[in-house]
Formats: C-alpha cells, structure tokens, sequence
C-alpha cells in the first residue's frame, strides 16, 4: 500500500463514526423499504380474503332476526420495529415539526397486522361479526420510556366475536 | 341492518410518498441552519475569546497543569524556559507569563494550553536540530497566544456541543456520534490560524536572532513525518505542511529577512 492510500484509510479511519452511521441509514433505507413493501403486500392480500368478516363498532349491525350462538373475545398484536433510517428522519423531523412519514407507515402497518391477526383469529373460530374492535399502542424495546426515539411499536387490537346460529 | 365491509380506496394513513427525497431536502434545511449558527456563534466566540481576562484563562488551564503537578521541572525544561523567557521578552507579550513543561512521548507537537501553558511533546527534540528551530517551534506556539486561538478552538467545540445538545438531547445517538466528530474537524486550528502563528514566529525569531534559517527545513520534517497527500487536508487537523512554507518563504522574502545558517548550539 501507498502512502496515499495509507492515508486515505487513516482519514476513513478517524472519522468511523461517521461513516459507520451513514452505513447504518444506508442499510436501514434498503431494508426498512424492502421490509415494508413486503409487508404491504402480504395485508392487502389477507385483507381482501378476510373481506368478509365486517367490523363494526355499533351493536346496531346485529342481526336481530338472527339467533345468537357464541360470542367470544378476540386479540391480535403485532410488534414492527424502525429501521435506522426511520429513526434518523423522524429525529429530523422532529425539529421542525409536522408529519412523520415514516412513523405513520409504521404505526399503520402494526395497526392493520394486528386487526388482521384478530381476524384470523375469529375466522378460525367462524365468526360472523366482529364488534367493538379497541387497539392500543406502545412502544417497546430499547429505547422505551424515553421521549425520543422509540425502538418499535408493538400494537394490541381486541374486540368481541359473535357467531350467529345456522 | 345489514353492514358490507368493503376494502377503502388508496391508503389514507400512509401515503406513498418519496421518503429519501423529504429525508435529503430537511437534511440539507437542518445542515444549513447548524452551519448558520455555527458561522454566528464562531463570531461570537472570536469576541468572547479577545475579551477572555488572563486570570480566568488560567483557571481554564488549571485541568492542564493538573498533568504536571507534583513533576519536579527538570534540567531540560529550566533551559527550555529561559529560551521562552527570551522570546516572550522580546515579544509584545512580555507583560504576560508563560510556562513550559515537557511531556515524554513519542509524537512530534507541540500545544499551547489555556494559561500561557505550553507543553512540548518529547519527540520534537530528535527532529530539531538547533536552537534556532526550538526558538521557532516555541514562537509559533506564542504566535497562537498573541492571536488567542487556543481559546478560539476550545469555545468553537464548546459551542459545537451545546448546538447538538440542544437539537436532539444530551444522551441521544446524535448528539453522541455528530458533536464527537464535528468537534473533531475543530480541535486543532484552521489553515490560516496555523500560517499566521507561523508568520509571528518569523517575525519574533527575526527580533531574536537577525536570522530566520531552519524553519522550513524543520517543517519539512514534520511534513516527512505526516504523509498525508494534499488532497486530503480537510480532514487532517494541521495545515498541509508545503502550504504552510509556502506562506513562510514569501513572507521571508517580502520582509527581506537574513536567512543564515543555523546557531549551532547544543541548548537542550
């Protein structure tokens, strides 16, 4: 190796915590944007398929003229984690304020992965109706409890199943 | 009541949108804003840094000379200090003091510490070659005195750091991976810091000696000792050393200074 090359590595070097940073925003754009993708398929597939199966947040849509056979409690939870590129962006935005982006696809795809792991869930059970659909969020991991910076996002939807007699 | 569930039309939580192309346009909007506060507060830290009292700067340096305490100052260093004696004398900052210590190690720098504390790094001596150049290498560190700089690059870094603190937190990554590399482009002093030290001390030496020789044959061997190609000097903390002779000749020139040979005495 040269001198010019010894030097460039030397420079690369003392400034590795930069350059490993950009790495990480890097590798977290490629993969966060791979995973997501992906993930967005997959719920709109199961989506469609579980069409059938209303959701409904009003005991008015029961219906009356039907005997009820079961009611259960249904749950799904999904926990989605940031990639590094999201977290660097969001920790920008926060500056200036205004909408997160990349959160907002993160919290949606946690949201809609949970109702559908609820659905799955009552479909097994064949339920006609699903009622009362509640969910909740926290953020876990890491970096939970402090203001900035949240590790993932773990979401928890629940609701009542009813079946109706056939 | 009959309720049909039917698949909503396009994505309302999470648009599409081009993330990298939002990322990079407030990327460059926060980039800008840190650059104009940093510019901003620089000045402010050039006003502060002339209006600095020399008692409180000692107490800058206490943490300093917290290193040598209880180090007895030996032969060398006494000799050492009466060679700084002389040149501070001659100098227009004789109404301050300054203290010079040897630290044993082996790189070849020199520092000028808050305080009028000057520390020379034991490696310098196998490079120097005579009085003439020790006289140069302690001159160019008063150089920094005169101009304040080593005051200058402490408040920029002070400065560097608040500014990330504020932004994202004290205990956030980016606090922790961007003031620690940003501070470090700072440390040391700018191009112009560096050639204007060095021109104070031709000056000083010229005062001293009538004779300016061996400076840049010294700074050659520091460059030797550094190879890093000029392309690259942004991102070292010294000047490029060819840069840096260059200034020094021309000037030389301009002042019509004598440049002799070198005093050949042992005093070190």
């Amino acid at each position: 190796m040269n001198n010019e090359n010894l030097a460039i590595m030397q420079v690369i070097l003392n400034n590795l915590d930069i350059v490993f940073f950009i790495f990480l925003v890097f590798l977290g754009y490629i993969s966060g944007t791979i995973a997501e993708k992906n993930h967005y398929k997959s719920i709109k597939k199961r989506e469609e398929f579980l069409i059938n199966i209303p959701i409904v947040n009003s005991g008015d849509f029961i219906e009356e003229s039907k005997e009820i056979e079961n009611i259960y409690f249904v749950s799904g939870s999904c926990v989605v984690a940031l990639d590094y590129f999201k977290m660097v962006f969001a920790a920008i935005k926060q500056i200036f304020g205004g909408r997160i982006q990349s959160y907002e696809t993160l919290i949606d795809r946690g949201r809609r992965e949970a109702i559908l792991r609820l659905k799955e869930k009552a479909a097994k059970k064949n339920v006609d109706i699903i009622i009362n659909l509640r969910i909740e969020t926290s953020s876990i991991g890491q970096n939970a409890g402090q203001k900035r910076g949240i590790g993932s996002v773990e979401v928890f939807a629940y609701a009542t199943a009813i079946s109706y007699k056939k | 009541m009959k309720y049909v569930s039917k698949i909503p039309d396009g994505d309302i939580n999470a648009p599409e949108t081009n993330l990298i192309k939002d990322f990079i346009y407030w990327l460059l909007i926060l980039l800008f804003i840190i650059i104009f506060i940093y510019i901003s507060l620089g000045f402010l830290v050039d006003i502060i840094a002339d209006r600095i009292p020399p008692e409180f700067e000692s107490k800058l340096g206490y943490n300093y000379t917290k290193m040598f305490e209880g180090k007895k100052i030996t032969t060398k260093e006494k000799k050492l200090q009466r060679l700084l004696d002389e040149l501070v004398s001659k100098s227009d900052l004789n109404n301050r003091k300054f203290k010079v210590r040897i630290l044993e190690t082996k790189q070849i720098n020199a520092l000028a510490m808050p305080g009028g504390n000057i520390i020379v790094f034991s490696g310098l001596f196998k490079t120097i070659k005579s009085e003439n150049q020790l006289s140069y290498v302690l001159s160019h560190e008063l150089g920094h005195y005169a101009h304040k700089d080593h005051l200058r690059g402490m408040g920029r870094v002070l400065i560097l750091s608040i500014i990330a603190t504020i932004l994202f937190g004290s205990d956030t990554f980016f606090n922790k991976s961007m003031s620690e590399s940003l501070a470090g482009l700072q440390l040391k002093y700018t191009r112009s810091q560096e050639i204007k030290a060095d021109i104070f001390a031709v000056d000083l030496l010229h005062k001293k000696y009538k004779n300016v020789a061996g400076i840049t044959d010294l700074l050659e061997v520091f460059g030797k000792n550094e190879p890093v190609p000029k392309s690259l000097t942004f991102f070292t903390t010294h000047p490029h050393y060819t840069d840096r002779i260059k200034a020094i000749n021309e000037y030389i020139k301009k002042r019509n200074y004598k440049v002799l040979k070198d005093k050949q005495i042992k005093y070190y």
